[in-house]
């Protein structure tokens, strides 16, 4: 026991791959999943106490959700975390995790096209409006696919990208849809008429295009207002606006592609295959490179739902989560292993 | 013996008081100073003492009504008046600022206290400064106690400007002598936090009356290591113990970091011009005398780009004083080369922070720079005992030089009447001053250079005598150097010369041959009469001939030097020649030395200070003598003294000479 202790403590220390982390409703935790299938629960409100120890920035709960692979994305409601990854969409309470006693509440499987296809799931997002809920799940089979998550039933799917998909985002009130994919396009899709309404291609743009990085694209958030656009990955990171479509502004970061990127405030904060957090002028203007543990960045969130626990969480291939309380320089770190007793 | 003393002051006091309130509200002193000055009574009374008393009296009751304050300061300047005329005590003035500044709110203080600055002058002039320096000081400290160091920054710092105006440079009193630190700045912070019942077992709870009490999330781990190094601020000396350094290096390294990090927004270039005024306005106004350490403020003042610059030049200054060499650090106070590495690194990563730090950080961190180098000579001035500031001249120097200003040409040239001109050395003063007409120096028989044709040729003829046997090549006239000469000579000097132009081209040396029996005819018919002279003298002869030009030149030397060495004795006046002026110039020896251009109050001086015209004349010329020794005095003398008419002292002097 205490050998399989050390040598996944081990594993975890030198391969760890964080790919999402989500704040608690309560805002007190967070949750990380990371590519061994493990889900880990870690406590904020005693790892930003005063008399924080080395223990309180260990999880205090972790739990295993996929045998075959790991976790690729995960979302919130305000009684569930949702799992996707290699495997079907698994759903827990958040109350069932936090009392250290998970269990599936449901869960999804995308249609299978054969018998050996297990498309992985890469991103998954949940509108929420007064009348229904509907989960969007970007998957490896090159489609977008919708399930109401009120009684369970498949929706429709969305087809049209040539290769597998890396993240999608919902934007004017759950009416459109924006997927981003390795085939180097971002499609807006119409939910109602179930197609593409719009198709944007960074790497035909001579602003943004970066051949020899390629022409996947990863990074995909719409600013509050949907106004603003924001597309990276082997193109140059860049602001579209959204009624023209055209990029206004660019983020250099030369030889770096971007994973992930967020509005906060009047900045932008974007962070992808190198171990900086950068802000950025809304305007293009680099402010900050915060040096940060993981050496890729996969997920940067800032908890919103508690206050006291505002914080900006890095997460990547580290075993550490780093945790900023100011955002400009990494307070301390969560990490997976705990420490050398 | 004492009731009229009292009545009659109490009288005085009371016309005094009444004048004074009058002058007062006509702002008129002189009225004061004049029904002072004529007041009469019948003991005659201490005026001055009644005055003091009245004057206080009044500010007693000024002092309670608020609305008066320039009335305050009329009364300090009436009192200051009436100390110039000797109407008061000195002391009066200073005691009635006391009284006031003890008195008044520390806002109606602010008000006053211009008085005591504008005076300052006042003060530091006699009577004042000896009778009331000691009260300002009293005055300045007490108004010093009363303030806060955080709220009356201003004012606090307007009163040590001023006491470092009213005291001189050297005054050592306020120094720091042995370096300590003020080590009543302590830096207050919450070092634990009221332990959180409940979180120990948090998994169970998901209660939402959590924690609340902080609205900001606060990085305690940063909160801690950050007020921590305040500590290391105030008392530097922590940091040459081994643990306490590790503790202070660490946690240094970590804010640095944190700092470079977490790069601040140069807002003035980015927001719009009306804010940054704004902003400069508000930069005049940020000044903190002590730093707020609320965690709760931590986040906010990481963003604050004065913030950041304090901690960094807070920095900047330990990192020197640690490197410093000061004299009352005990002997365990030194660094470890490793130690010693790690501020220099840290001094470059700050250093460069700081000019990172917007706005305007490269030239704040020159300015910092600047006054940290000033810093050090004032360490090394304290480390070598605080020398003074007004350098002494060294000894030597003290006794006024015989030159103590450069003259120009003319200004002696003034001085004697045109008798004497100075070139500024001496050599060239003797040669200017060999004769005062350089005309007649020209004719002089010195400067006659020029051979007579009979000596020159003398030789030549002797040769040109076949019964000299002199061989031909042996001869003067075939030197080519004679030749030259010879015709330089004949041209000037001898009808010869021009005999032959009619007969151009006959070589020279035989033209000469003509010359020179000519001559030798002319100079003697019987030459045969010469007696025949021997070989050997005549070789010698015209070895002598031969290097006649050298002989000539040297002996032309050696003329000079003797006239040199002449006028090098004949410059000065010897003892004996003085005592000889002085006896034979008489009474007349004052209007010598007006004309020698000394200053009446001297010759006063010579005449009460010795007996009888010869002795002072004596001495004066000696003293005159010596205030100038490369001036030529002989020359001088005794030019002056043929002005006087004294033409036979001229001759008598020049032949003691």
């Amino acid at each position: 026991m205490h050998l399989k202790e050390s040598r996944q403590a081990c594993l975890y220390m030198l391969h760890n791959v964080v790919y999402d982390t989500k704040f608690s409703p309560c805002g007190k935790y967070l949750a990380a999943a990371n590519k061994f299938g493990d889900i880990a629960l870690f406590s904020l409100t005693a790892a930003l106490s005063p008399d924080a120890s080395d223990e309180s920035k260990c999880p205090i709960f972790s739990f295993h959700v996929y045998d075959q692979g790991g976790i690729y994305s995960l979302c919130s409601t305000d009684i569930f975390l949702i799992c996707a990854g290699e495997g079907d969409i698994q759903a827990y309470k958040w109350s069932d995790i936090i009392a250290k006693n998970p269990k599936v509440a449901w869960s999804l499987s995308i249609p299978k096209k054969g018998v050996f296809s297990h498309a992985e799931i890469n991103s998954c997002v949940i509108h929420q409006d007064s009348s229904s809920m509907v989960l969007y799940a970007g998957a490896g089979d090159h489609l977008v696919h919708s399930w109401d998550i009120e009684n369970g039933s498949y929706l429709n799917s969305f087809s049209g990208h040539t290769d597998y998909i890396h993240s999608i985002v919902t934007k004017d009130d759950g009416k459109n849809l924006i997927s981003a994919s390795e085939d180097g396009t971002a499609v807006i899709w119409d939910v109602r008429l179930k197609e593409a309404a719009q198709v944007v291609k960074p790497f035909e743009n001579e602003k943004c295009a970066r051949p020899h990085i390629g022409k996947w694209l990863k990074c995909l958030t719409v600013d509050e207002d949907n106004y603003w656009l924001l597309l990276g990955g082997g193109p140059t990171l860049a602001t579209w606006h959204l009624k023209t479509l055209t990029p206004t502004a660019t983020y250099e970061t030369p030889g770096v592609a971007q994973h992930v990127a967020l509005f906060h405030e009047d900045k932008i904060l974007s962070a992808g295959s190198s171990n900086h957090l950068n802000h950025w002028s809304i305007a293009g203007e680099h402010k900050m490179a915060v040096p940060v543990n993981p050496s890729s960045i996969f997920s940067i969130d800032i908890n919103h739902n508690s206050k006291s626990n505002k914080v900006l969480t890095v997460a990547g291939s580290s075993d550490k989560i780093d945790v900023c309380s100011n955002f400009g320089y990494t307070a301390f770190s969560l990490t997976f292993v705990p420490p050398l007793s | 013996m004492s009731s009229p003393t009292l009545l009659e002051f109490d009288r005085a006091r009371k016309k005094f008081k009444i004048t004074l309130e009058k002058s007062l509200s006509n702002n008129d002193v002189e009225n004061l100073l004049g029904y002072v000055e004529g007041y009469k009574d019948e003991i005659g009374l201490e005026k001055r003492t009644v005055l003091d008393q009245v004057f206080r009296d009044i500010l007693c009751q000024l002092i309670t009504n608020i609305s008066e304050s320039s009335k305050l300061k009329t009364v300090i300047t009436f009192a200051i008046l009436a100390v110039k005329q000797d109407m008061c005590s000195p002391s009066t003035p200073f005691l009635m600022m006391a009284d006031i500044f003890d008195m008044l709110t520390i806002k109606r203080c602010e008000e006053i206290f211009d008085l005591v600055e504008d005076n300052v002058t006042t003060w530091k002039s006699e009577p004042f400064y000896e009778s009331g320096k000691n009260y300002l000081l009293r005055m300045c400290n007490d108004l010093i106690r009363r303030l806060s160091k955080s709220q009356n920054t201003v004012f606090c710092g307007r009163i040590q400007l001023f006491l470092s105006r009213l005291f001189p440079l050297s005054e050592k009193s306020a120094l720091n002598l042995a370096s300590q630190f003020n080590m009543e700045n302590v830096t207050i912070y919450t070092k634990q936090k009221k332990s959180n019942s409940g979180e120990t077992n948090e998994v169970m709870e998901v209660d939402d009356t959590g924690d609340q009490s902080s609205a900001v999330p606060i990085d305690y781990h940063l909160y801690k290591k950050f007020w921590a190094l305040q500590d290391f601020f105030r008392r530097p000396t922590q940091c040459y113990d081994k643990s306490q350094w590790e503790t202070f290096s660490l946690n240094a390294s970590d804010v640095m970091s944190i700092f470079s990090s977490y790069k601040l927004d140069d807002l003035s270039s980015t927001q719009k011009k009306v804010i940054t005024s704004q902003q400069s306005h508000q930069h005049a106004q940020n000044f903190f005398a002590k730093y707020l350490t609320s965690e709760k403020l931590l986040n906010l003042q990481l963003n604050d780009s004065n913030f950041r610059r304090y901690v960094l030049v807070q920095f900047l200054i330990i990192f020197q004083y640690l490197k410093a060499t000061v004299k009352f650090k005990a002997q365990t106070h030194t660094l470890t080369e490793e130690q010693s590495e790690w501020i220099k690194d840290a001094q470059e990563k700050v250093t460069k922070l700081l000019s990172e730090t917007p706005p305007h950080g490269e030239q704040f961190c020159n300015s910092v720079k600047h006054i940290l180098d000033r810093e050090e000579h004032w360490n090394n001035w304290k480390n070598d005992s605080c020398p003074n500031f007004i350098k002494e001249k060294p000894k030597d120097q003290l006794k006024p030089k015989a030159k103590p200003k450069r003259k120009r040409i003319g200004d002696d040239l003034m001085a004697t009447n045109g008798k004497s001109l100075k070139l500024g050395n001496p050599e060239l003063t003797r040669l200017w001053n060999l004769n005062p007409d350089n005309m007649e120096a020209a004719k002089a028989e010195s400067r006659v250079f020029l051979p007579k044709l009979d000596d020159f040729f003398a030789n030549a003829i002797e040769q040109a005598d076949p019964e000299a046997m002199v061989e031909e090549q042996y001869k003067d006239i075939n030197q080519q150097n004679f030749q030259w000469k010879a015709y330089r000579l004949l041209a000037r000097s001898s009808p010869h010369f021009f005999v032959h132009t009619n007969t151009p081209g006959l070589p020279i040396n035989v033209h000469l041959k003509d010359i020179v029996d000519k001559m030798a005819k002319e100079i003697n018919p019987h030459h045969q009469t010469v007696e025949p002279k021997t070989e050997i003298a005549e070789q010698k002869t015209e070895m002598a001939v031969g290097d006649e030009d050298d002989i000539k030149e040297d002996h032309e030397e050696d003329e000079m030097r003797n006239e040199n060495d002449d006028s090098n004795v004949q410059q000065q006046m010897s003892s004996s020649q003085i005592r000889l002026i002085a006896e034979n110039v008489g009474s007349k020896w004052i209007a010598l030395g007006e004309k020698l251009g000394l200053p009446p109050d001297d010759l006063t001086y010579f005449k009460d200070s010795f007996d009888g015209a010869t002795e002072s004349a004596i001495n004066m010329l000696t003293v005159w003598q010596e205030e100038d020794t490369e001036r030529d005095s002989i020359g001088t003398i005794k030019e002056t003294l043929i002005e006087l008419g004294l033409g036979k002292l001229v001759e008598l002097l020049s032949s003691s000479s």
